[in-house]
């Protein structure tokens, strides 16, 4: 410490002392020696604060903050970004393409970096076919964010690139497409926003399709740079479908369906082709369709897949299951006679008869394959009565009515069978011929394929593959011995005969085998049976080596004639033609 | 060789080592070695924080190796000149640094909307940097012409006229944190001249007077003084996660980087905010974020202990001064150097406003690094006199 009184220092060197200072510090009276070291002191004060508010602020924030702090600068620096795996394909027996991912782009806006909204509208709307006067409303919001479009292609994405306009901005997503369109919609079904399949195949098949998502760890600066990738876990991209679907053959059939339905002002029409061998579904299709690119001709009707999700009162296509029956448990042959009235009562109380479609046929002794080739009424509830209530319902239950047909898809009925001990008096002159039990278009043409595969009873399969894997082919289950099956077929031959109600659906220069019918619906609104028909046709061809099982149902035809004979039968044809060229099988 | 003889020339020659000797003996190298110091860590700290910057860091790490070697140039012309001689020219050295503030505004070139510099080919000179120790001298000796003579509010009030022309120029620049510098260094030499304490009574209440006028009451009656901006800066350091991506984005970046550097740092490849830009001007008025990220609480309780070396040492010289003028221009010098640090430091660990400071010895600057070289050469001179040599 300096001494306070005088500039002289005891204990330095003496050669210091010696060499005194040219001039000692004589202070003018106002500033004192005294007073000026208090003052050097109460800088040193000063500066002691200073540095210990320091110390303690940065040891504050370096010891005591320094785990949140450190927190906020990872959380400034390292960013997640989440890798959708790419989707799987679903495709055709063949490798075609029916659903697959594509590189698409996201439109999307900051309106508020956007100074003439109509400019720009004018410029976007008619590459992404909007109205822009709406598009115009959207991009002047000035909100931060707005969704101007999405799903868009690349062609259309690399034009709106080009246009180079301030706060349009492009991200690149990929997109669903469905080269069939509208052929398959409801089987191929959709992708939601969320990348899950959301109907159809899409969702049964979800988990292999989506594929694992990766994700990769960044390290990045203020500018959203990316420096450094901290983490990456590659996507792993989902697995191929394979269907046994026929791409060419599926989409013919959706275009003869809408035909259908154009031509007699249908509510619907849907087909099912299917191998009756394997069970293998070659083409199922319903009219009307949706686009599955254009979510605007989306509604949920149409939506449905009606081959699974529907179930309809058969009518006459229904009477098979009797005849096979009494006819596998020898109760008759085909060539049995019986007298077949011109009506049966139904109940006498309520004076309620039974006729054939034909009113005015005389009572008559008929065989049961001429039952069968007219689609008697009367005829099969008498057959009906030799078999039983008990052995009707069994044999429904033998041809897998009232059962799931296993294909899984979302919404799928088992239809509606009426138990035996629930039957009425009624019933015995209802259900034999298709009336009061439900069913489901896929079960009914499984039945058909049964007496198509000498009695053997298929499992539906829509899957051959999924990823490398085989999808094994379902059990398929006896119904009825081949002769049976045999009998079955050369009455049902018979049906499209020149005389018989099928002959619409006969294909020139080979032999078809198939019954019509057409069931009254019961009206929602009465509770009663109504004015209005569902007509059918389900048969196989060539009869004597089945190739394919088809079938149509037309729901609700309203111009023209409603029997299935009439409306049906010519889709069944045209499809059947098609099917036969497509698979190079002469005629006979 | 001989030693019987002696010749004159010898005996020249030993008087020669012997002052050389006394010379070296008077040097405070305590004070030089913390100034050392500081340089070197300057140097290592600028390498870590512009290692990613556009170019690399050797831009600024050889013109600042550049900027050192210069400054101790000034340092030995600084310590070797005798500051007395610069007693009694106030006024020569006042016209100087106006003329050379007025050249600036003439002819000087902009750098982020501010013109400060002169530019002189590879380098650029920024005159108001210099300004800062010459006002210590210029006020220094016009102070002691008049104390005893003057009245002491009106010397006050005189030297206050004095500083605010030059302070008003360079805040026009627009160059916030010099002027006030100016006005430390003034509130310095008015400490060392003994200007009564109702003086820095009054000056302190003027000062929480006016700022609760432009800051609080002018605004809340409509008449805003600052612009919103302006009052943000000043203001944001109170909050800084207020409006974290706005003013309080430098403060709250420089507090995220100590703070994430912890007790002991992150070392040079962990400091990833100073690195990579999260923090700006992290070679210049942020640079104590970054020893705080690389190094930790022990590098900037390192730094702060550093700063307490030189202003120790600086306030012994000042003590032991040889003549008035000398010891009010030390304490001056002293006040420069408590004040520009804690004001940046403070800045940088969120108690300070951004007033755009720099660190003495620290941050990255040719002509500042000069002025506070040539500070310690003033210092270390007038630590020579003060033993006669």
């Amino acid at each position: 410490m300096p001494s306070r009184s005088s500039g002289s220092r005891p204990g330095r060197p003496a050669s210091r002392n010696r060499s005194a200072p040219r001039r000692r510090p004589a202070l003018p009276a106002p500033i004192t020696a005294r007073e000026s070291r208090r003052r050097i002191r109460i800088l040193g004060v000063c500066m002691i604060v200073g540095v210990g508010a320091i110390v303690a602020r940065a040891g504050y924030l370096g010891v005591v903050q320094g785990g949140d702090l450190s927190a906020i600068a990872s959380d400034q620096r390292v960013r997640t970004v989440d890798l959708p795996a790419q989707r799987g394909s679903i495709l055709d027996a063949r490798g075609i393409e029916l659903a697959a991912d594509r590189p698409t782009a996201r439109v999307e806006a900051s309106p508020y970096l956007i100074t003439d909204p109509q400019g720009v509208a004018q410029k976007l709307a008619p590459l992404l076919r909007k109205d822009p006067a709406a598009l115009a409303t959207t991009l002047g919001s000035g909100t931060q964010w707005a969704l101007v479009a999405r799903r868009v292609d690349q062609k259309t994405a690399r034009r709106i690139r080009d246009l180079d306009l301030t706060g349009i901005d492009l991200i690149d997503t990929s997109g669903r497409v469905e080269p069939l369109g509208t052929a398959g919609a409801q089987t191929v079904g959709l992708v939601g926003d969320d990348g899950h399949g959301q109907s159809g195949l899409e969702r049964l098949y979800d988990d292999k399709l989506r594929g694992t998502p990766g994700m990769r760890v960044e390290a990045r600066d203020p500018r959203q740079e990316t420096l450094k990738v901290l983490k990456d876990v590659e996507p792993r991209p989902g697995v191929d479908v394979t269907t046994t679907i026929d791409a060419v053959t599926q989409r013919r059939v959706q275009q003869i369906l809408a035909g259908t339905v154009e031509k007699h002002q249908a509510t619907s029409a849907t087909a099912i082709v299917m191998r009756p061998d394997t069970g293998e579904i070659v083409a199922m299709a319903t009219a009307p369709s949706f686009d599955p690119g254009n979510r605007s001709t989306f509604d949920a009707e149409k939506a449905r897949d009606r081959a699974v999700a529907w179930s309809f009162e058969p009518g006459s296509t229904f009477k098979v299951v009797t005849i096979a029956g009494a006819i596998e448990s020898r109760r008759v042959t085909p060539s049995t006679p019986l007298f077949v009235p011109q009506w049966v009562w139904i109940d006498e109380e309520l004076d309620r008869k039974l006729y054939d479609a034909e009113k005015d046929r005389p009572s008559q002794t008929m065989t049961v394959s001429n039952i069968l080739k007219h689609s008697s009424n009367v005829g099969t509830t008498i057959i009906a009565q030799r078999l039983g209530a008990a052995g009707v319902n069994e044999w429904i239950a033998r041809f897998g009515f009232g059962t799931s047909t296993g294909l899984g898809l979302a919404g799928e009925e088992k239809g509606a069978i009426l138990p035996t001990d629930k039957w009425s008096g009624a019933s015995i002159y209802n259900i034999p011929i298709g009336q009061g039990d439900m069913v489901t278009q896929m079960q009914l043409t499984r039945a058909y394929a049964a007496i198509a595969n000498r009695g053997r009873m298929p499992t539906p399969r829509l899957v051959s593959r999924v990823g490398g894997d085989d999808v094994p082919l379902g059990a398929s289950v006896t119904v009825m011995r081949p002769a049976t099956a045999h009998a079955l077929t050369s009455m049902l031959r018979g049906v499209v005969s020149a005389k018989g109600t099928g002959s619409e659906a006969s294909i020139p220069g080979y032999s078809v085998a198939g019954k019509t019918g057409t069931a009254n619906k019961v009206d929602p609104k009465t509770g009663e049976y109504g004015d209005r028909y569902t007509a059918s046709f389900v048969g196989f061809v060539p009869a004597e080596r089945p190739q394919l099982v088809i079938s149509v149902v037309v729901d609700e035809p309203s111009a023209g004639s409603y029997y299935g004979g009439d409306v049906a039968a010519p889709a069944f044809e045209t499809i059947g033609q098609f099917c036969l060229n497509r698979l190079k099988i002469p005629p006979t | 060789m001989t030693t019987l003889t002696q010749t004159p020339r010898a005996h020249q020659h030993n008087a020669v080592t012997e002052r050389a000797r006394g010379v070296l003996g008077s040097v405070d190298w305590i004070l030089l070695a913390a100034v050392a110091a500081l340089s070197a860590l300057s140097l290592y700290t600028i390498d870590v924080a512009t290692a990613s910057d556009f170019g690399g860091s050797g831009f600024y790490v050889n013109r600042q190796a550049v900027f050192l070697v210069v400054g101790v140039v000034v340092l030995v012309a600084a310590a070797v000149f005798d500051t007395e001689r610069a007693q009694g020219m106030p006024w020569v050295l006042l016209g100087s640094l106006l003329g050379a503030l007025a050249v600036v505004y003439a002819i000087g070139s902009t750098v982020n909307g501010s013109r400060r510099w002169i530019d002189l080919g590879p380098f650029s000179m920024q005159p108001s940097e210099m300004g800062k120790v010459l006002m210590i001298v210029i006020l220094a000796g016009l102070a002691l012409e008049r104390v005893g003579e003057m009245e002491p509010g009106r010397l006050t009030l005189f030297l206050g006229g004095i500083t605010v022309v030059p302070a008003i120029v360079v805040f026009l620049q627009p160059d916030l944190g010099t002027a006030l510098v100016y006005f430390a260094v003034y509130i310095g030499v008015l400490v060392m001249i003994l200007t009564p304490w109702q003086h820095f009574a009054v000056m302190g209440a003027g000062l929480v007077a006016v700022v609760l006028v432009v800051m609080v009451v002018l605004p809340a009656v409509g008449l805003p003084v600052l612009k919103e901006y302006q009052q943000g800066r000043l203001t944001s350091f109170i909050d800084p996660t207020a409006d974290p991506d706005g003013t309080g984005y430098q403060i709250n970046q420089a507090k995220i980087a100590i703070g994430s550097g912890g007790a002991a740092g992150k070392g040079r490849e962990g400091a990833t905010q100073a690195t990579n830009e999260f923090l700006p001007e992290h070679q210049t008025d942020f640079i104590f974020a970054v020893v705080g990220e690389v190094f930790g609480f022990v590098g900037t309780a390192g730094v702060v202990a550093l700063f307490g070396i030189i202003i120790w040492r600086a306030l012994r010289i000042t003590a032991r001064a040889a003549t008035q003028f000398e010891q009010v221009v030390a304490g001056g010098l002293a006040t420069l150097f408590i004040f520009q640090a804690f004001v940046n430091i403070g800045m940088n660990i969120g108690i300070m406003p951004v007033t755009g400071i720099p660190l003495p010895f620290m941050s990255y600057g040719g002509s500042h690094t000069l002025t506070n070289m040539g500070a310690i050469g003033i210092l270390l001179a007038i630590n020579r006199r003060r033993v006669g040599i």
